[in-house]
């Protein structure tokens, strides 16, 4: 009798594990197969969005689309930025890719987003908007929100000081500094303590975006053809990073994004690296705070400086997926549709990339305003931090040791070489 | 022939089956996977694996200083939180196994830190670290408050070690209060009617009795904060300047943030053979000064 319950407890045990692991693969063979055919209304189909960007707001977008579309479900979820690549390639080794996402780090995920070059919106969107997700010819995401990097100021501060034009070149800023610590404002808040976003993303792309072909001068830096020290455009960089941190809070090296944008939000500085997404947080706690944002400054030469940084929020499709051609619908739906253009403007205050979908102030706020001001007069350039973004920590810690007076400008710049030459 | 069906191979499948077979699934498949990836530069991603050869290793052991840095920071840390785990947890299981009126209550409030887990500890921490540190140095004036915490290489090291210290110090005190219970009581007391003193007690009696518990402690210690991750990851990021970035944060980078996965599986194999030779060292010492009664 003993040896009858054991066997069957081991074959309980063993079945039990067995079956555990097989069944998330049943699982997603009968889902493609409720949907493979399309014409089964029947079978409930969810399309799941993943985004870095927390937009409130998306529900109302989804209701109405699962309204037109009786048998869909719209699901979003949420992963922080700096998690995103890491969060997606587990997600993909599960077997649970959503239908969209974020196109993050292009030239590594290309082989996984669908061509949406026949899609109806191409032709509303912005000049230049299209580069970030295009490879070999083919358009892999679609851009929906434009962001513009760069400096963030707080206008009623330069009143105060009484500054009545932005700071066009880096001895103009040094000399609005002075102002604005006679006026006894702090001119900067910095979060040094972010190495990736604020120092080897935003701060180092401001000189690598402005280089004549940035992907081609990755290429030489990497096989040692090209070099940082030597370049004056690198070694201002510095300069204007030295400038910075010695005008602006100490504890820089501690102090995180969030904190920078309430110290700028809050009025305890005036300046910022920033960007235009920073409209939350002056919509969340200083409501009606003008604010704007231009170019930083870092050379003395006007027409290169006079450009922001244009960052493009798209969304892909995952080629794979057995509801794409929903999920362009969905696409489709957020950018032409009436509630979709409403809530992207007055919900989620942002611009759009898209033309036909006109921002006004009184939703999207000043800050976003001034960006689009220099989107219409064609004064962007595209961030270049995607060419290099896998080692962008790495290049602002380098840039943390020069912040902290532990290296000068030479060993920093030598020091990045390096990273660039060990990047593989 | 049916007894030892029944008896030993029976048996050995019930009750070994199942963790041989999670253990397969889980630890020996994987590691098998991660030695074939460290010969190849995959991405993590795509359908091609490129064969490299020992290129991974060679890369590991002569230009990739950040790898060598961290194993460094790591080594070091080690040392000082071991030390400093094992003295401190002893201590505290010494007094709180004599008899007081408030041990259990004390008992639990030391164990406790080590049932938050480590990321939600790190930003607890960040924020005491950052916000409260620098408000009560603000109010009292105190030098200590008022350091960077974070900010410079020799407070950010030895802000992870108080964390981490402050965490792991409970689970070792759980093992030295089981260990000293299991000293016998008429060995010290006729030590004491002897004349000997409470070092001269602690140093050749008790010592000497614990042995195990300090073999178990010292190990479990020193792989713990060989691995450790969570914390460097929320409260330092490896900050400033890589300069508090463990192994297992380098490696998880490299695997994860850079696409190198290839590379990152040939630095968790170093990885895994230094824990490895370094455990064994350890448990072949402290084993050697066990004794039996």
């Amino acid at each position: 009798m003993k040896q009858i319950w054991s066997v069957v407890c081991t074959v309980i045990i063993l079945g039990t594990l067995l079956s555990a692991c097989s069944s998330s693969g049943n699982q997603s063979k009968t889902d493609q197969a409720a949907n493979g055919d399309g014409s089964n209304k029947q079978k409930e189909v969810t399309i799941k969005v993943v985004e870095y960007k927390n937009l409130e707001g998306y529900k109302d977008i989804a209701r109405e689309f699962e309204k037109q579309n009786p048998g869909v479900k719209v699901e979003f979820s949420y992963i922080n930025s700096v998690d995103f690549d890491p969060t997606m390639k587990a997600r993909y080794a599960a077997g649970d890719m959503p239908d969209i996402f974020n196109n993050w780090n292009v030239d590594v995920w290309k082989d996984f987003y669908e061509d949406l070059s026949d899609q109806p919106w191409v032709g509303d969107l912005f000049e230049g908007t299209k580069g970030f997700v295009t490879r070999d010819g083919k358009l892999l995401g679609m851009p929906y929100i434009i962001e513009g990097a760069g400096l963030v100021y707080n206008k009623e501060l330069f009143e105060k000081a009484g500054i009545t034009a932005t700071p066009k070149t880096f001895t103009e800023l040094k000399a609005i500094a002075q102002k604005l610590e006679d006026s006894g404002t702090q001119p900067f808040v910095n979060s040094y303590g972010e190495p990736l976003f604020q120092l080897g993303a935003h701060f180092f792309n401001n000189a690598m975006d402005r280089v004549d072909n940035p992907v081609q001068f990755i290429e030489d830096l990497r096989n040692g053809k090209a070099h940082l020290v030597g370049n004056p455009m690198f070694e201002q960089m510095l300069d204007v990073l030295r400038f910075s941190a010695e005008h602006g809070n100490h504890k820089d090296l501690t102090t995180d994004g969030n904190t920078q944008a309430n110290d700028l939000v809050n009025g305890k500085a005036a300046m910022a690296l920033q960007g235009n997404w920073i409209q939350d947080n002056v919509n969340k706690s200083n409501p009606g705070l003008k604010m704007g944002i231009m170019p930083y400054p870092f050379t003395d030469d006007i027409n290169l400086n006079d450009k922001i940084n244009m960052q493009i929020y798209s969304l892909a499709v995952y080629n794979k997926s057995p509801n794409k051609e929903i999920a362009k619908k969905f696409l489709n739906f957020l950018v032409t549709s009436d509630i979709g253009k409403k809530t992207l403007v007055e919900v989620f205050h942002q611009v759009p990339a898209m033309k036909t979908i006109k921002p006004t102030e009184q939703f999207v706020g000043p800050i976003n305003m001034d960006l689009l001001s220099y989107l219409e007069q064609g004064k962007v350039v595209p961030v270049a931090f995607w060419d290099y973004f896998p080692i962008a920590t790495d290049i602002g810690q380098v840039l943390q040791k020069f912040v902290a007076n532990k290296t000068n400008s030479t060993q920093t710049l030598k020091e990045i070489e390096t990273l660039f030459k060990n990047w593989r | 022939m049916n007894r030892v069906w029944s008896s030993s191979i029976m048996q050995q499948i019930v009750f070994m089956g199942p963790f041989v077979v999670l253990f397969i699934l889980i630890t020996a498949i994987p590691f098998t996977f991660g030695i074939y990836y460290s010969f190849t530069d995959w991405n993590g991603l795509s359908d091609k694996l490129p064969w490299v050869g020992i290129d991974n290793y060679k890369f590991i052991f002569t230009n990739d200083t950040a790898f060598i840095h961290s194993l460094w920071f790591t080594i070091r840390f080690t040392i000082v939180s071991v030390i400093l785990c094992n003295v401190i947890g002893f201590i505290i299981a010494y007094f709180l196994s004599k008899p007081l009126k408030s041990r259990n209550v004390l008992r639990t409030l030391f164990f406790m830190p080590n049932v938050i887990g480590g990321i939600i500890l790190g930003f607890i921490w960040l924020f005491i670290y950052t916000q409260g540190f620098s408000t009560i140095g603000e109010y009292t004036g105190i030098a200590f408050f008022n350091l960077p915490w974070l900010g410079t290489e020799t407070t950010a090291f030895w802000a992870l070690v108080i964390v981490f210290v402050w965490q792991g110090v409970g689970y070792i005190m759980v093992y030295y209060i089981a260990g000293l219970a299991n000293v016998p009581q008429d060995l010290i007391e006729a030590a004491t009617i002897d004349g000997a003193k409470t070092l001269q007690i602690l140093r050749n009696i008790i010592f000497p009795m614990i042995m195990p518990s300090i073999t178990v402690c010292i190990f479990i210690s020193t792989v713990a904060s060989f691995k450790s991750f969570d914390l460097n990851y929320s409260l330092t990021k490896g900050g400033p300047f890589l300069s508090t970035e463990s192994v297992a944060m380098n490696i998880y980078t490299e695997a994860f943030a850079k696409n190198n996965m290839g590379l990152g599986a040939a630095k968790a194999i170093v990885f895994f053979f230094i824990v490895m030779i370094i455990s064994i060292i350890q448990v072949y010492l402290t084993k050697k000064r066990e004794v039996q009664v």
